[in-house]
């Protein structure tokens, strides 16, 4: 058996990050989590995770922008990366649509719902993780 | 003699003008029919004189503008469309002289009783514009005891010609204010909903590890998920009040209050959010009791949402404050400061920041607790100013006029 999978969970809201933790560790993964854009980054990239679960809408740098960098490093561009969503929600909130298709070939591996059902998470992390 | 009269038409005439200056160049409906009335009273020199306007949804009149003698008392009264003189001029859109109004049927002395004023000759001419019953408005006793004569009604035709017209324009101008409200309402539902599905999650996260707690028997999960499910439900709680209050109209209904009392009330309720990102908020006495006359319901609704702004702006690092003050300043203004060292607020962003629903804090941001704050303290007639720089805290200095009934009535 390897090492835990660890998950890297970028959310500015502590109480989701709470959620989405106690959800997962009940698998046997280890969690960390950043609180904001920024620090996501930098942690991904100081100890690149097996995945990433992104939350989309935060203040300063939002989900897609991180995702567009996180396809930009070559240390990062592999991690498999999970987008937490409220619905209906596909449009970042700081780009236009010609810059959405720049990098919009590469998507994220799932979009999980707000308000997030935790079999649907654990399906979701176990497949990213496959 | 007849010079005598023909001064007092002159004067009555530049008074007219200076009334149809004042319906064309203010906003402010009651200030303009208190003006209208009080040229009404000084011109025609009578005890008392008010202005009773049409409520749209019962038909009844009520005195929106009262001067003189027990004008305080009749305030509250409410006028059944057709009852007494002013209910008749009102049902019959026509105007009314009765010089012995003991010996004329319609008069039913019922607001005299309920006020003690005690009612002889009165005047009373519908406002009527396009058609529309809009009020009415009455002179009563002259000063000298003498009759009104048809010049009198004449005058007071003119006037309520021109008090209708104003009424007319403020209608227009508040049904196009709520409809430009609804629809800023409308286009943010998507982001309130947005912001409402997070807090749901925050809920349902919670709920989520007290179950795991009970199941487990685990104590810390129990207290933890609780403590989630109870602070998500509260800010719940903030954003509802917050969007009824920004979606109805309402006057204030104000009282005597001391802001201090209230200002500290608010800052015991934030404490514990400040708590848990190692904020230090406090509450600054200047040593005696501020005392206003507002609406401590919404006054309370402006610190919630400043206050638990500033919390928010502050690092989580342990140097966050906040200092919530509340003074007396000059003789008829009363001020509260919220002041916090956190991230400051981008010169491009400020003059955003209450004319649209504008938030810099991603999921859980509305720009809604902004909006309220503004239209609350204008209401009251005060404002807010803000100062702030990035990187340089934010400081929000909310005016208000101590007695506000004071500055309408001037």
């Amino acid at each position: 058996m390897g090492e835990a999978k660890k998950i890297l969970v970028v959310d500015d809201e502590p109480d989701a990050v709470e959620f989405v933790k106690t959800v997962l560790s009940r698998e046997d993964w280890e969690v960390v989590s950043a609180e904001d854009g920024q620090a996501g980054l930098e942690a991904a990239v100081a100890d690149p995770p097996d995945l990433i679960i992104l939350d989309v809408q935060m203040p300063k740098k939002d989900g897609f922008e991180v995702f567009f960098e996180l396809q930009q490093k070559e240390t990062t561009r592999s991690i498999p990366v999970i987008m937490l969503t409220a619905v209906g929600q596909r449009t970042g909130l700081r780009f236009s649509a010609g810059e959405m298709d720049a990098y919009m070939d590469v998507q994220p591996q799932a979009y999980v719902e707000k308000p997030i059902d935790p079999s649907g998470l654990i399906n979701a992390v176990r497949k990213a993780l496959a | 003699m007849e010079k005598l009269l023909k001064h007092l038409e002159r004067e009555a005439l530049r008074k007219l003008i200076d009334v149809s200056r004042t319906v064309s160049s203010s906003l402010d409906l009651h200030e303009v029919l208190t003006r209208v009335t009080h040229t009404a009273t000084d011109t025609m020199r009578v005890k008392a004189a008010s202005l009773l306007l049409v409520e749209r949804e019962s038909g009844d009149l009520f005195f929106e503008v009262a001067e003189g003698e027990k004008a305080e008392a009749v305030r509250r009264i409410v006028v059944p469309m057709g009852k007494g003189i002013a209910g008749w001029v009102a049902a019959h859109r026509r105007s009314l002289i009765v010089n012995d109004v003991a010996s004329d049927g319609r008069f039913t002395g019922w607001v005299d009783e309920m006020t003690g004023f005690t009612t002889r000759a009165i005047l009373c001419v519908p406002l009527l514009y396009r058609e529309k019953l809009l009020g009415v408005m009455e002179v009563i006793n002259k000063v000298d005891g003498t009759e009104f004569t048809d010049g009198d009604l004449r005058l007071c035709e003119s006037m309520g010609s021109l008090a209708a017209i104003a009424i007319d324009n403020a209608q227009i101008h508040a049904e196009q204010v709520r409809s430009a409200r609804l629809a800023a309402i409308g286009q943010t539902m998507a982001g309130l909903a947005h912001c409402i599905k997070n807090i749901l999650n925050a809920v349902q996260g919670g709920s989520y590890i007290v179950d795991l707690g009970l199941k487990d028997h685990d104590e810390e999960k129990l207290v933890k998920g609780w403590q989630i499910v109870k602070r998500n439900s509260a800010f719940l709680g903030e954003l509802v009040l917050n969007m009824l209050t920004y979606s109805k109209e309402r006057e204030p209904s104000y009282c005597d209050a001391d802001l201090s009392e209230i200002s500290q009330r608010v800052v015991e309720l934030v404490s514990e959010s400040a708590q848990r990102r190692n904020v230090r908020l406090r509450w600054e006495s200047g040593g005696e009791a501020v005392v206003a006359r507002i609406d401590p319901v919404g006054i309370r609704r402006v610190l919630m949402n400043l206050v638990s702004n500033a919390v928010e702006a502050c690092p989580d690092n342990g140097d966050g404050e906040v200092c919530v003050r509340a003074d007396v300043r000059e003789t008829n203004q009363v001020v509260i400061q919220i002041s916090d060292n956190g991230c400051g607020i981008a010169p491009e962003n400020r003059s955003k920041l209450f004319h649209e629903f504008f938030s810099t804090k991603g999921s859980r941001g509305t720009g809604l607790g902004l909006a309220v704050s503004h239209k609350i303290v204008s209401e009251h007639k005060g404002r807010i100013e803000v100062d702030s720089m990035p990187g340089q805290g934010t400081t929000f200095t909310i005016l208000l006029p101590r007695r506000p009934s004071e500055v309408r009535a001037r």
